[in-house]
C-alpha cells in the first residue's frame, strides 16, 4: 500500500507538469492578449505602438514562450507563484485568501449534498419502480437539469421582492466569526449541494440496487432480520464505498463549477479569481490557479482512492 | 406496467401545466419618472455607514502604477490638486446648479473646479501653472507619515512620479508632455509646473487625474500599491480590503475640509462613520441588494429602473452618460470600400429610423445626438442641440429610406453591398445592431454581426483592426478640445478620419485651451461640418437612472465631482439612521 | 405441482433485434424512461422541422409588442425586440438538438477510440494516455471549457468542438474500464489465436460488448452538453446572440427581465429543464435495462418484502427464485 501511495505521489509530478504546459500554451493562444487590453487604457496615446512595446517589456512578455514558462516554473519551485499582471499582487498571497473560501464552500456543499442525496437515494432503491422511486429519481434529475445560475438567481431575486431579504454579501473569515461566516455561506452551499446531489443520488440508488441483489442480503432476509437492520448493518456500508468515489469525482466540479455561485453570491473564491483573470488575460494567475487547483484535485483523488482501499477489503493496490 | 407508463405521462403533463399557467401574466410597464429636486433643510447628523457597490474590483492602489480609474479606493482615501466643485452642483438644493455631476466620470471643465490640495492657482501664460498649496492639511495617522502636515514637496514628488515612472498613466499617455514638463517647488507652499505651450492643455487637464501621496511613505514602501500601506489626505481611511468582496473605510477624524454650504455649513466633514464598497459583479444581485435596502445608491438603465420608479419612497435622477455608449465606426480609409464615399455613409444614416430605435428600445427617453460629446449640463456651452443644427444635418437624423436608396444608386451601389460589423457579444449591443440590420436590409445593405468576447473586442478597439465596421466606444467629453474622436491616430478615432478641416479645428482648439468659452465656440462652429460628413453612425442613447434611499441626505444623485473621482461625493452626505431603521422595519 | 406450473411451455420466441428489444422493454418496464423517450422524440421532431413549425423567424423583430404576455398571436409572448418567443424556443430546440447530438457524437467517438485503444493495448501506451487523461480531468471542467472557448472564439461550431473534446476525453475512462473488464475473456484470446488482426478483434468482439455503457454515455452527454452550453452562456462564452440558444436566452435576457417579463425566463428555463430531464431519464432507463448486474438475481427487493409481509399472516407458499404466483404481475 505504501509503495502504491508513493508511486501515485511521484506520478503526480509529471501529470501536474503536463497540466501546466497545456494551460500555459492554451492561454497564449487566446485572441486579444493582455498587452492590447492594457494598451486600450492608454487609448489617447499619441503613439499606441510605442505604448504596446513598453507594456510588453514591463510584463516580461517580449521573450519567447518557453522562456516565460521556464521563468514561471522556476518561480513555482521556489514557492513563488508570480504576480498578477494587472494588480501586481503576489498570487500566493491572493490564493491564501481565496482558497479557504472555495474549500469551505466545497466542504459545506459536499455535506449538504450528502444530506440530501443519501436518504433519497437509499429510499429510491428500497422502493424501486414504485411511485416513491419515481419521485426520488425525478427530484434527483431535476436537481441536475436546472442550471445552477438559474436557481441562484431565483434565490436572490424572489425573496428580495417578497420578503425584502437578500443573503449577506460581506465576507467574514470563518475563524473571525463562524456564525456570520455561515450566514453568508449556507445558502450558496445548499444550492451547490443540491446541484451535486443529483449525481450522488442516482449513484447511491444504483449501488444500493446492486448490493440488495447480493446473496448475503437474501441470507439476512431469511434469517428474519428487520428491513431497517438489513439496510443499515449490511447494505449501507457496501453501498457507500463507491459513493465516496463519486464525491471524489465531483471535487473538480466543486472547485471550478463554483464560479457561477461565487459570482452571484459575491464570494471571493478561486473560481471568480480564475474567471476574472481569464477575462483580463492575466497569464500568471491563470497558470498558477490551474496548477494549484489541479494539484488539490489530484491529492483529493488520491485521498479518495486510499479511503476506498481502506474501506473495501476487496480492493488491493499493488 | 403499461398502465403505469400512461399514468406517469399524465401526471407529468399536469405538473407542467400547473407550473406554466400561473406565470402567464406579462410584466407591467412603469411610468416615466422625473427628476426630484429637493432642498435639504434638515440639520446634518453624524454617524452611519454608507453602502455602495461596484462591478469590478480595484486593480491597484497607486495611480502611478495602475491606471487611476482602476484604483477606485483612491478617490476616497487620497486627493488631487483640485476636484469638481460641489457647490456648483445641486448640493442638496443649495448649490448653484450649473453642474449636475451625475455622469460617471469625464467631466473636466476647469471653470467647475474647486481647489483641494491647491487652495488657488494661476496660469500667467501657456507655459506656466502656479499652484498655491493649502495649509492645514494633514496626512492620515499611519506610519511612517504619522499625521504630519502636507507640504508642496509631497505634491511635487507625487506629480513627478506620474511624469517619470514608466507605469504611470501620464507618462504612457502623454509621453511628450511627460518629458518636457518641469515641476518644482520654489517654496514650501508653492508648486510650479513649466511645460511646452503645445502640451499645456494636456498638463492642466490631467492635473485632476493624479493623486497625492506622502513622500516618506512612498520611499519607505517603494510604491503605494499595497492597500495596507494606504495613506492619504482624504476624508476616509481604508481599513479593510477583501479582494473580490469588500473595501471598508472609516472616517478620517483629521480631515481638513468643511461643508461649504447648506444647513451644515462649516461642519467638519465627512459625516458618515464609514463606507462599505461591495464588489458585486452580478446585476441581479446588485439590484436585489438595493431593493432590500442593503445598498444605499444604485445606478441602472431605464428598463431596470421601471421597477424602482414605482416605489415613491425612493429618490432618483435620470441623466445621459457617455460611458459604455457605442457608435458604428467605418473604414473610411479603404479607398475601394463603399464606406469611403460620403454619400454612402449618409445613405446609411438615412436608412436608420432613430426615433423608432429610441421609442422602441429606449422607452422613448434619450437623445439622438450623443457624439462627439454627450449632452451634459456641464458642457452645455460646447454642445449644439439637434434643432439648432443646419437642415442638412437634421435631415440625416430623419428616416428617409427612399433618399438613402437614391444616394446609394448615385454612388454606384444600387444593388447594395455587404458589410461585417465587429461588436461586443452582449445583448445591449447586439440588440441595437439587430434593429439596424433589419433597417438596412430595406435599402439593400446586408449587415453581418460578428460578436466578440470582451478581450478580442477590446483588442480590436485598441488597434482599430476591423475589416468594415466596428461597434465601439468613444472618448469621454473631458478631452473634447483634443478632438481625439475624429482626428489623429489614437484608438478613439475609430473611423480612421483624416480630414484637414478637422485637424485644423483641433489645432485651434488645443491652442486656445484653457480659455474654455472660446474653445466651446470653436467646437460649436465645427459641429455642422463634422456631423454632415457622417464619419461615424451614432445610435440613440437612452437615459440612465440613479436611485437612492431617502435616508441618504444631502445627496442629489452625484457620482463623481470632477474627472473620474467616482465616490468623492460621499464626504458631503449624511445618513438619517432613524429613518433607515424605521423603513427597514427594525 | 407448483413447480411444474411455473414452467410454461417454452416456444422458440421470435428473436427481436437488440434495439427493438430495448425500446419495447423500455416502454413496458420503465414509465419514466418512456416519458423521457417521448420528450427526446418531440425534441427531435421540433428541431428537425423547426422551419415548418415556427410561425415567425427567430430574428424577425417587432412582429409584436415588446415584452408582451402570451396571447393568441404569440402563444408564448414576445421578447425585448418584439420577437415571437414561441419561434425562438422552437429554433432553440434545434440548437439544443444540434449541440446535444454533435457533442455526444464527438464525445462518444473520441472516448471510444481512446478508451478502446488504451484499454485493449495496455502497457506503456495505456500509461501515457492515462496520464494525459489524468491531467485533463484534474483541471476543473469549467476552467478548461472557458479557456478553450476563449481560444476558439464564440460561435456554435467552436462550442460544439470544445465540449465534445472535453466530454470525450473525460469519459474515455469509463469506456476503458469496460474494455478492461472484458479483456480477460477467453474469446478474445481465441480470436487472436485464430488469426484475427487487432482491428478485427476490436471491431467485431470488443466494440459490441461495450455498447451498453456507450449508449448510456451518449444520452448522459447529450443532457450535460445542453446544460453546459447554458452555463457558459451565463459567463458570456456561449453561442452569441441573436442565435436563440435556450441557455443564452435564459442567462442574458431571462435574468434581466425576470421581474418585468417572467415569460422570457420561464420558457427557456422550463424547456431546458424538461429536455435535460427527459434525456437523463431516458439514459437512466437505458442503463437500468442494459446493465447486466441489475437484471434478475434476487429479483425485486420490494416484492420480496411484500411477500414476506404476506407470509407473516398467511400460511407458507412456495417461493421460488423470487418469482411468485401469477397474481402479483
Amino acid at each position: 500500500m505504501r509503495a502504491y501511495i508513493i508511486r501515485r505521489l511521484l506520478l503526480l509530478i509529471p501529470v501536474l507538469l503536463l497540466v501546466t504546459v497545456i494551460i500555459f500554451c492554451a492561454v497564449r493562444f487566446i485572441p486579444g492578449d493582455v498587452i492590447e487590453l492594457m494598451a486600450a487604457e492608454t487609448g489617447v496615446s499619441e503613439n499606441p505602438e510605442a505604448a504596446i512595446t513598453l507594456i510588453k517589456h514591463q510584463l516580461g512578455l517580449d521573450v519567447p514562450i518557453y522562456v516565460q514558462y521556464g521563468r514561471w516554473l522556476g518561480g513555482v519551485f521556489r514557492g513563488d507563484l508570480g504576480e498578477s499582471l494587472w494588480t501586481g499582487r503576489s498570487i500566493t498571497e491572493e490564493l491564501g485568501g481565496k482558497l479557504p473560501v472555495s474549500i469551505e464552500l466545497g466542504i459545506l456543499a459536499i455535506i449538504t449534498g450528502l444530506v440530501i442525496a443519501l436518504p433519497i437515494g437509499i429510499f429510491s432503491a428500497l422502493r424501486q419502480d414504485t411511485f416513491g422511486d419515481y419521485v426520488g429519481r425525478t427530484v434527483a434529475i431535476l436537481c441536475i437539469s436546472v442550471p445552477a445560475f438559474w436557481l441562484a438567481t431565483l434565490i436572490i431575486v424572489y425573496p428580495s421582492v417578497w420578503f425584502g431579504w437578500t443573503p449577506s454579501m460581506e465576507y467574514i473569515p470563518f475563524v473571525k466569526s463562524p456564525l456570520r461566516n455561515l450566514e453568508q455561506f449556507i445558502i450558496p452551499a445548499i444550492l451547490m449541494g443540491m446541484v451535486m446531489s443529483g449525481t450522488t443520488m442516482r449513484m447511491t440508488r444504483t449501488m444500493m440496487l446492486e448490493v440488495l441483489r447480493q446473496d448475503y442480503i437474501r441470507t439476512a432476509w431469511s434469517k428474519g432480520l428487520k428491513e431497517g437492520v438489513i439496510v443499515s448493518r449490511h447494505a449501507l456500508k457496501n453501498t457507500l464505498i463507491p459513493v465516496i468515489t463519486i464525491i471524489g469525482l465531483q471535487i473538480p466540479i466543486l472547485v471550478g463549477g463554483a464560479v457561477i455561485i461565487e459570482t452571484i453570491f459575491g464570494l471571493p473564491g478561486i473560481g471568480r479569481y480564475f474567471i476574472e483573470a481569464l477575462f483580463r488575460r492575466d497569464y500568471p494567475v491563470i497558470s498558477s490557479v490551474n496548477l494549484i487547483v489541479a494539484g488539490v484535485v489530484m491529492l483529493c483523488n488520491l485521498a479518495v482512492d486510499i479511503v476506498y482501499a481502506y474501506l473495501d477489503p476487496r480492493v488491493q493496490y499493488r | 406496467m403499461i398502465k403505469n407508463t400512461y399514468a406517469t405521462i399524465l401526471i407529468c403533463l399536469i405538473l407542467v401545466s400547473l407550473l406554466v399557467l400561473p406565470n402567464c401574466t406579462g410584466g407591467g410597464t412603469g411610468g416615466g419618472g422625473e427628476q426630484t429636486a429637493v432642498v435639504e433643510n434638515e440639520t446634518p447628523s453624524y454617524g452611519g455607514v454608507l453602502n455602495l457597490a461596484v462591478v469590478t474590483d480595484p486593480q491597484g492602489f497607486d495611480d502611478a502604477i495602475q491606471a487611476h480609474y482602476l484604483c477606485g479606493t483612491l478617490k476616497l482615501t487620497n486627493e488631487e490638486v483640485w476636484e469638481g466643485d460641489w457647490t456648483k452642483g445641486q448640493a442638496g438644493g443649495w448649490g448653484s446648479g450649473e453642474c449636475d455631476w451625475f455622469a460617471g466620470g469625464s467631466l473636466n471643465r476647469l471653470e467647475h473646479k474647486a481647489g483641494a490640495m491647491a487652495e488657488s492657482w494661476e496660469t500667467p501664460d501657456r507655459e506656466t501653472i502656479i499652484l498655491h498649496i493649502r495649509k492645514g492639511i494633514y496626512w492620515q495617522d499611519k506610519p511612517p507619515t504619522n499625521g504630519r502636515e502636507l507640504t508642496a514637496d509631497d505634491v511635487v514628488f507625487s506629480l513627478n512620479r506620474q511624469y517619470t515612472l514608466p507605469t504611470a498613466y501620464m507618462k504612457k499617455t502623454y509621453p511628450k508632455a511627460a518629458e518636457t514638463t518641469q515641476i518644482s517647488s520654489p517654496d514650501e507652499w508653492t508648486v510650479v509646473l513649466k511645460c511646452q505651450p503645445e502640451c499645456f492643455g494636456d498638463v492642466i487637464s490631467m492635473l485632476d487625474y493624479m493623486d497625492i501621496y506622502p513622500r516618506d511613505a512612498v520611499e519607505t514602501f517603494g510604491d503605494m500599491n499595497d492597500w495596507e500601506n494606504s495613506i492619504g489626505t482624504g476624508p476616509f481611511i481604508l481599513t479593510n480590503y477583501v479582494s473580490g468582496n469588500l473595501a471598508e473605510f472609516a472616517r478620517n477624524p483629521k480631515y481638513w475640509a468643511k461643508n461649504p454650504l447648506g444647513p451644515g455649513q462649516d461642519n467638519q466633514l465627512p459625516y458618515v462613520d464609514g463606507i462599505k464598497i461591495f464588489n458585486m459583479p452580478d446585476d441581479s444581485t446588485r439590484t436585489a441588494a438595493f431593493r432590500t435596502g442593503n445598498l444605499d445608491i444604485l445606478t441602472t438603465d431605464w428598463e431596470l429602473a421601471q421597477e424602482f420608479l414605482q416605489m415613491p419612497q425612493l429618490k432618483h435622477v435620470s441623466y445621459l452618460d457617455d460611458y459604455g455608449q457605442a457608435c458604428i465606426y467605418m473604414r473610411t480609409d479603404k479607398k475601394d470600400s463603399p464606406l469611403a464615399d460620403k454619400r454612402v455613409r449618409q445613405a446609411l444614416w438615412l436608412a436608420i429610423d432613430y426615433n423608432k430605435i429610441l421609442s422602441d428600445y429606449y422607452g422613448g427617453k434619450g437623445t439622438l445626438l450623443k457624439w462627439p460629446i454627450m449632452e451634459y449640463r456641464e458642457y452645455a456651452g460646447a454642445y449644439v442641440p439637434l434643432e439648432q443644427l443646419p437642415e442638412s444635418v437634421q435631415e440625416l437624423y430623419s428616416y428617409n429610406p427612399e433618399k438613402a436608396k437614391q444616394l446609394l444608386a448615385e454612388s454606384g451601389y444600387a444593388d447594395g453591398f455587404k458589410v461585417k460589423i465587429v461588436c461586443y457579444n452582449q445583448r445591449a449591443y447586439t440588440d441595437v445592431l439587430t434593429m439596424v440590420k433589419a433597417m438596412w436590409a430595406q435599402v439593400g445593405v446586408e449587415l453581418e454581426l460578428q460578436p466578440k468576447e470582451y478581450g478580442p473586442f477590446v483588442a480590436t478597439l485598441a488597434r482599430r483592426s476591423y475589416d468594415d465596421m466596428f461597434f465601439g466606444y468613444y472618448s469621454g467629453v473631458g478631452t473634447y478640445f483634443k478632438a481625439i474622436n475624429y482626428t489623429g491616430q489614437g484608438m478613439y478615432n475609430g473611423s480612421y478620419v483624416d480630414d484637414a478641416v478637422l485637424d485644423k479645428a483641433r489645432d485651434e482648439m488645443v491652442a486656445t485651451y484653457p480659455d474654455e468659452a472660446k474653445v466651446d465656440q470653436l467646437h460649436r462652429d465645427l459641429m455642422p461640418y463634422l456631423l454632415e460628413q457622417a464619419y461615424v453612425i451614432t445610435l440613440p442613447a437612452g437615459y440612465q437612472y440613479r436611485f437612492w434611499w431617502p435616508w441618504v441626505k444631502n445627496y442629489s444623485g452625484e457620482a463623481s465631482l470632477g474627472y473620474y473621482n467616482t465616490g468623492n461625493f460621499a464626504k458631503y452626505v449624511w445618513i438619517d439612521q432613524a429613518m433607515k431603521d424605521s423603513m427597514l422595519g427594525k | 405441482m407448483a413447480r411444474i406450473e411455473a414452467f410454461p411451455s417454452v416456444e422458440e420466441a421470435k428473436r427481436r433485434s437488440f434495439l427493438a428489444d430495448l425500446f419495447i422493454r423500455l416502454f413496458r418496464e420503465k414509465p419514466l424512461g418512456t416519458v423521457g423517450g417521448i420528450i427526446v422524440l418531440v425534441l427531435l421532431l421540433v428541431g428537425v422541422f423547426a422551419g415548418l413549425i415556427a410561425p415567425y423567424g427567430y430574428n424577425d423583430i417587432f412582429v409584436g409588442p415588446r415584452l408582451s404576455a402570451p396571447s393568441p398571436e404569440h402563444l408564448l409572448g414576445t421578447d425585448q425586440l418584439g420577437r415571437d418567443l414561441l419561434s425562438r424556443i422552437i429554433y432553440g430546440a434545434r440548437i439544443s438538438l444540434v449541440v446535444g447530438l454533435s457533442v455526444s457524437a464527438i464525445a462518444v467517438a473520441l472516448s471510444t477510440i481512446i478508451g478502446i485503444t488504451s484499454g485493449y493495448f495496455g502497457g506503456k501506451l495505456d500509461m501515457a494516455i492515462q496520464r494525459f487523461v489524468d491531467a485533463w480531468l484534474s483541471i476543473p471542467p469549467l476552467f478548461l471549457i472557458l479557456t478553450l472557448i476563449a481560444v476558439a472564439g464564440p460561435g456554435m461550431l467552436q462550442v460544439i468542438l470544445v465540449l465534445g473534446v472535453l466530454f470525450g476525453i473525460g469519459q474515455s475512462r469509463i469506456v476503458r474500464g469496460a474494455v478492461i473488464g472484458i479483456r480477460a475473456n477467453t474469446y478474445l484470446e481465441a480470436a487472436t489465436a485464430v488469426g484475427c488482426k487487432a482491428g478485427r478483434v476490436l471491431w467485431k468482439h470488443v466494440l459490441p460488448n461495450v455498447t451498453a455503457p456507450i449508449i448510456v454515455l451518449f444520452t448522459i452527454t447529450m443532457g450535460a452538453a445542453v446544460l453546459a452550453e447554458a452555463t457558459i452562456s451565463f459567463l458570456g462564452f456561449g453561442i452569441p446572440p441573436p442565435t436563440p440558444s435556450w441557455g443564452g436566452m435564459l442567462s442574458e435576457s431571462g435574468r434581466r427581465y425576470m421581474l418585468m417579463a417572467p415569460q422570457m425566463a420561464l420558457w427557456p428555463g422550463l424547456f431546458l429543464a424538461i429536455v435535460v430531464y427527459g434525456i437523463n431519464m431516458l439514459g437512466d432507463a437505458f442503463r437500468d435495462l442494459l446493465d447486466p448486474r441489475l437484471r434478475g438475481g434476487l429479483g425485486r427487493y420490494d416484492k420480496v418484502k411484500r411477500k414476506i409481509k404476506q407470509c407473516e399472516g398467511n400460511q407458507a407458499e412456495e417461493v421460488m427464485d423470487g418469482k411468485l404466483s401469477n397474481k402479483d404481475q
